[in-house]
């Protein structure tokens, strides 16, 4: 489905036509639901802070000055939305040890990774995201596979730039050591 | 601190198999259901009306201003007296029992000059407007529209 640009229908919706919301909901919500998933790990708590996020940019839609991207401002409130949904259920966010990321071999990894079939990657992939802390499952996601920049990230969570780019090298190692131990090659 | 430049966490190994990663949808119907708590008629146009409106002001000012000049032209002196007068000899004598609030309150008042009432307009008039702002914006601070 091909979507025109955000301005576009956010111009609509200031203007009157309240039905134009739907568009940016239906582009936006993967997006969204993807953040809110990844914090709070259930998929109907998940829709409901997706749709608390999307009611929440409607009412404030007045205040955005365009400024920043629509797209990265409502993930940051969805991102927002679902950690003090999660923060209510004490959220543990891990600490990753230095011990822990050292001495990767990505050669290793990746050789082994590719002799899997294709089925098994994605388990493979799926069991050790799974196994993530929250916020580094949604970083992983944000970067790697939904193609992020760094700035966007930023502004969706908050953390500074530096932050992100630390975070995600520390996670990076982390999951080659995770890798390693599913294949037992460490 | 340790700092990473992009390219040490670039890693296409990690961004293929990370894309093969499951993706989890929204349930069909998402989006009806977000619609049908979307306000159908359009909330914006109230923010839009609620503009300058210099009329709503300089009435605001205008009352306010003719309070002001009720309180100063009023005598309670005369009026007291008046009152005095006509319950006779038997009434209390409000002049003596409030002479030195009276007094006080002369003294005060009496520092407004008539002269200065278009300038008592403009600036009651500025004190309300602003006022009006910094009333709204604390409103609308409470009413919870920053995500942080």
């Amino acid at each position: 489905m091909a979507f025109k640009d955000d301005k576009f229908y956010v111009e609509k919706v200031i203007n009157g036509d309240t039905s134009a919301y739907a568009g940016l909901v239906n582009k936006h919500k993967e997006m969204v639901f993807t953040i809110a998933v990844k914090i709070v790990r259930n998929h109907e708590d998940a829709e409901e802070i997706a749709q608390d996020a999307f009611l929440k940019a409607f009412h404030a839609l007045a205040d955005f000055k365009g400024e920043a991207k629509f797209s990265t401002w409502l993930y940051r409130i969805a991102y927002n939305t679902a950690v003090s949904q999660s923060r209510k259920r004490k959220l543990e966010f891990s600490v990753i040890s230095d011990e822990m990321i050292n001495n990767y071999t990505t050669d290793k990894v990746s050789r082994s990774v590719n002799e899997l079939s294709e089925d098994e990657q994605i388990n493979a992939i799926n069991s050790l995201m799974e196994k993530l802390p929250e916020e580094e499952n949604l970083l992983l996601t944000l970067f790697y596979k939904n193609e992020k920049s760094i700035e966007d990230i930023s502004e969706i969570t908050g953390y500074t730039q530096s932050n992100v780019k630390v975070k995600l090298y520390r996670l990076r190692k982390k999951m080659y050591s995770e890798l390693e131990q599913h294949f037992n090659l460490s | 601190m340790e700092k990473q430049n992009s390219e040490h966490i670039e890693d296409d190994f990690l961004r293929n198999l990370v894309k093969k990663s499951t993706t989890i949808l929204p349930s069909a119907g998402f989006t009806e259901r977000v619609m049908e708590v979307i306000p159908k008629t359009n909330p914006f146009e109230v923010a839009e009306k609620e503009g300058f409106k210099p009329w709503y002001y300089a009435a605001i000012a205008t009352g306010f201003v003719a309070v002001v000049y009720f309180i100063i032209t009023f005598d309670l002196t005369s009026f007291f007296k008046q009152v005095a007068e006509s319950e006779g000899k038997e009434g209390i004598n409000y002049v003596n029992l409030f002479g030195v609030v009276l007094n006080t309150f002369n003294k005060a008042f009496s520092n407004f000059h008539f002269t200065s009432i278009s300038l008592m307009i403009v600036i009651s008039g500025v004190i309300l407007y602003f006022g009006d702002k910094l009333l709204k914006k604390w409103a609308k601070g409470n009413a919870d529209t920053t995500f942080a």
